[in-house]
This record gives C-alpha cells, structure tokens and sequence, in this order.
C-alpha cells in the first residue's frame, strides 16, 4: 500500500494531478472496521489543461509509461487496483469531498507515508448520492463507527439535495433515523 | 433452549465493542486485515474450483 501511496503522491509532485484522496470502500474502512473490496478508489484533482473529453488521458499515459498496467477495469498500481475518480460532478459533491479531506499518515513500511482520505461525513454523502444497497450499508457503519459531525451529514444532505436518500436510508436502517 | 434477552445482549454488546476497537486500528492494520480477507475469499472460491479474485500485493511489513 505505501508503494501506491508513494506513486499517488509523485503524481501530485509532478504536477500530473493537483491533490487525491482515498474514497469508497477502503476511505470508509480508515474510519470503521475494516471489511473486504477489491479496488481503491482515488478522488483526483486533475490539471486545468486536461483534455475535458478524456480527463484522465494524461494520468494513464503516465502511469503506463512508467509500466503500470491494466487490470480489467482497474489500473494495477504496485499490486493494488486503483480506480481514479475526477472529482468533478455537475454537483460539486465529490469536489468538496476533496477540498475537504484529511491529512492522514501510512505506516507500513519503515517510513510513515502523507496520504489523504475523505472525511467520514463527506463519505457519507457520496454514499448516499451513489445509493446502492452497499452505499447505504456503508452510511451505517460510518454512522455507527466513525467520529460523525452529525451537524454537518445534515448539511451536506441539504446542500446536496440528498434527502430522498436520507430518507431511504433511514426506512431500511431505522435505528438511525 | 431459546437464549435468554441478557445473554443476547451481552452477546450483541460483545459483538458491538470488538467492531469499535477494529475500528480504532491503525490504518495500515486495517489494510493488512482487509487483504487477509481478500486471500481467504480467494481461497474458497479456487477451493471450490470457481476462478479465483483479485489479492493486493503488499510487502510482508504492510
């Protein structure tokens, strides 16, 4: 893991992407107890000049010169699938996710590693702006688990316009309504 | 014999304290315990003659 954390961030020293955070399952899994997913999904700000019909051409091609390849849908970085996410949805949900995610620090190997994950309550809305079962599963255990600014799950609802979800959630998973 | 009510609470009460201290891992502890359950998974699909899944490789510290 600290191999592709090592590789995220030398794609930010480079200029190849601006900033990136863990989301999805393994962001979740920072925050509560750990359960089983296949990829890493990675949040991207990506250049201005990006070519907006292709905006993560620049990423692969870099990745690939460098002779990551790959794996079904997943580019294979240092033995871990990585999925890159522009956060750039006509919301505006996953860009603040990433202007608001943490600073955490990866200790796997000798050195701790800078990584960045977002922050529960941001998880949380993009959860419910995705709404699979899994999503709604994963709001629980956030809810349950994580350290929650209820405060601020309720204004990124409003913010989001994500109160169908919320409402949703709350039938299935009645004990947090 | 059906449980009784405080048996299961304390059943569930267990459950729920030991799911708060996963919880409380460091991060890289978490990962290495979510890729023991990426290989156990492997395993019994392969076990059971399915195609196996994918398994993070990480160096044996992580």
């Amino acid at each position: 893991m600290e191999a592709t954390l090592a590789v995220l961030n030398d794609l930010v020293a480079r200029g190849v992407i601006e900033k990136y955070a863990i989301g999805g399952a393994v962001g979740a899994i920072f925050w509560v107890e750990p359960f089983d997913t296949v990829d890493l999904d990675v949040f991207v700000f990506l250049p201005a000049d990006s070519p907006p019909l292709d905006p993560l051409r620049k990423v692969i091609s870099d990745l690939q010169a460098r002779g990551y390849s790959f794996e079904g849908e997943f580019l294979l970085i240092e033995g871990i699938p990585v999925q890159f996410l522009p956060a750039d949805d006509p919301k505006g949900l996953t860009k603040a996710a990433l202007e608001k995610a943490v600073a955490v620090s990866y200790l796997g190997g000798a050195e701790p590693i800078q990584a960045w994950v977002l922050s529960p309550e941001y998880l949380i809305a993009i959860a419910l702006d995705v709404h699979r079962s899994k999503d709604y599963e994963r709001v629980s255990r956030l809810l349950k688990e994580a350290p929650i600014d209820r405060q601020l799950v309720s204004e990124l609802i409003e913010r989001f316009a994500l109160g169908e979800s919320w409402a949703v959630f709350e039938g299935r998973y009645p004990e947090h309504a | 014999m059906p449980i009784d009510p405080q048996t299961l609470e304390k059943i569930y009460s267990a459950k729920e304290g030991r799911r708060r201290e996963l919880a409380r891992l460091p991060f890289h502890e978490k990962i290495a315990l979510l890729v023991a359950m990426q290989k156990r998974a492997d395993g019994i699909l392969r076990s059971t003659g399915r195609p196996g899944r994918i398994v993070w490789k990480l160096p044996s510290r992580s």
